[in-house]
C-alpha cells in the first residue's frame, strides 16, 4: 500500500504541475495579453469613426507602444525585452519628451477621451508588467546590487555602516 | 504537368528560394541574456515544480539528519504509517481534482470574455462600416510586424 501511495504521490505531482502551467498560468499570460488587445482595439475604432487623429503624435506612440508591450507577452515573457523596452521608455531623452508632451495634452483636454482612457489602460498594463511580472528581477538585482555593495567594504568599514545605521535609527525608536 | 525531377538541373535550382537568415554576431552578453531569460522564465512561470520537490526531499532529509537519533523511529514510523493508510490517495487525487476544476472554470471564463469582446467588436465593426460612421484604417499597425523589426534590430 505504502508504494502505491507513493506512486500516486509521484504521478499527480507531475500531472499537477502541467495542469497550473497549461490551465492557470498560461491563461493568466493570455488575459494579460488580451487587456492590450483590447486597448489597441478601442484606439483603431477611434480612429475609424474619425475620433482619434492617425498621424497624430499620440496615436503613433500608444500603438507602437501597446504593440511593444504585446511583444513582451508573445510566446514567453521576456525579461529582457520588458527590461529594454522600460529602461528606454525611462531613460531616453527623447521617448522622455513625447511622453511628457502627451501628458501635457491630456491635462489641458486637448485629446479625445477615448485616447485618454487607452492611455489610462496602457498605464495600468505597464504597471502590472513592472509590479508582478519583473517583481522577482527587482529582487534578486536589489540582493546582488546589495551584496557586491556588502563585499566590496572592509571591516571596518562595516562596522561604521552598523554604528551610523544604529545612530539614525536609535532617536526614531526613542 | 512536368514534375520538378524532369526538369532539368538549373531551373529547379533556380526555384529554391534562399531562405539564409543573415549571421549575427553573438556574443557572451548576449549568452548570459538568454540565460537569465530562460532562468527567469523557470523561476516565474511555474516550469519549477520538480525543483520545489527537490528541495521538500533536501529540507526532508536535513531534517532526518538533525532529528535527536532516540526519536527517529518515531518520526519516520509515524509518516510511514500515514503514507501507507488505505484512504491515503484520496488527498492527492482529490487536490488534483480541485486545481484542474478550478484551473479548468479560470480558463472557460477568460476565454469567453475575451470572445465575448471580439464580437461586440465584429458587431460595432459591421454596422459602423454599413451605416459608414466608420472608415477603414490606411496604415495598420501590427504587432507581429513590430516584432520582427525589433528582431532585424
Amino acid at each position: 500500500m505504502l508504494l502505491i501511495n507513493l506512486i500516486i504521490t509521484f504521478v499527480v505531482t507531475c500531472i499537477g504541475s502541467v495542469v497550473i502551467y497549461k490551465f492557470i498560468i498560461n491563461t493568466k499570460i493570455l488575459s494579460k495579453k488580451y487587456k492590450l488587445y483590447s486597448l489597441r482595439d478601442d484606439l483603431t475604432i477611434g480612429v475609424m469613426g474619425k475620433l482619434i487623429d492617425p498621424y497624430s503624435e499620440e496615436y503613433l506612440f500608444l500603438i507602437n507602444n501597446i504593440n511593444i508591450a504585446i511583444n513582451i507577452y508573445d510566446m514567453d515573457f521576456s525579461i529582457s525585452r520588458a527590461m529594454k523596452y522600460i529602461v528606454a521608455q525611462q531613460l531616453g531623452t527623447v521617448e522622455f519628451a513625447k511622453i511628457q508632451r502627451i501628458l501635457n495634452k491630456i491635462h489641458s483636454n486637448e485629446v479625445n477621451p477615448v485616447l485618454k482612457k487607452v492611455f489610462e489602460g496602457y498605464y495600468c498594463a505597464i504597471r502590472d508588467i513592472v509590479n508582478k511580472d519583473m517583481k522577482l528581477a527587482f529582487y534578486v538585482f536589489s540582493i546582488l546590487g546589495f551584496s557586491i555593495k556588502f563585499f566590496e567594504k572592509s571591516k571596518e568599514e562595516i562596522i561604521q555602516y552598523k554604528k551610523d545605521v544604529l545612530d539614525s535609527v536609535l532617536p526614531i525608536a526613542a | 504537368m512536368l514534375r520538378a525531377s524532369c526538369l532539368p538541373l538549373h531551373i529547379t535550382m533556380k526555384r529554391k528560394k534562399t531562405t539564409a537568415l543573415p549571421e549575427k554576431n553573438t556574443n557572451c552578453w548576449d549568452f548570459l541574456i538568454h540565460v537569465c531569460d530562460k532562468v527567469y522564465n523557470l523561476l516565474k512561470f511555474g516550469h519549477v515544480f520538480g525543483a520545489m520537490i527537490l528541495v521538500l526531499l533536501i529540507c526532508i532529509l536535513i531534517v532526518i539528519i538533525r532529528y535527536p537519533h532516540e526519536q527517529l523511529p518515531i518520526l519516520t514510523n509515524g509518516i510511514l504509517s500515514f503514507l501507507g493508510k488505505e484512504k491515503y490517495y484520496f488527498i492527492p487525487l482529490s487536490s488534483l481534482l480541485a486545481i484542474s476544476l478550478s484551473g479548468n472554470y479560470y480558463q472557460f471564463k477568460t476565454y469567453s470574455k475575451e470572445i465575448k469582446r471580439i464580437c461586440k467588436c465584429r458587431k460595432e465593426l459591421i454596422h459602423g462600416l454599413e451605416n459608414g460612421k466608420l472608415t477603414v484604417v490606411e496604415n495598420h499597425h501590427s504587432s507581429v510586424l513590430k516584432e520582427k523589426n525589433n528582431a532585424s534590430n
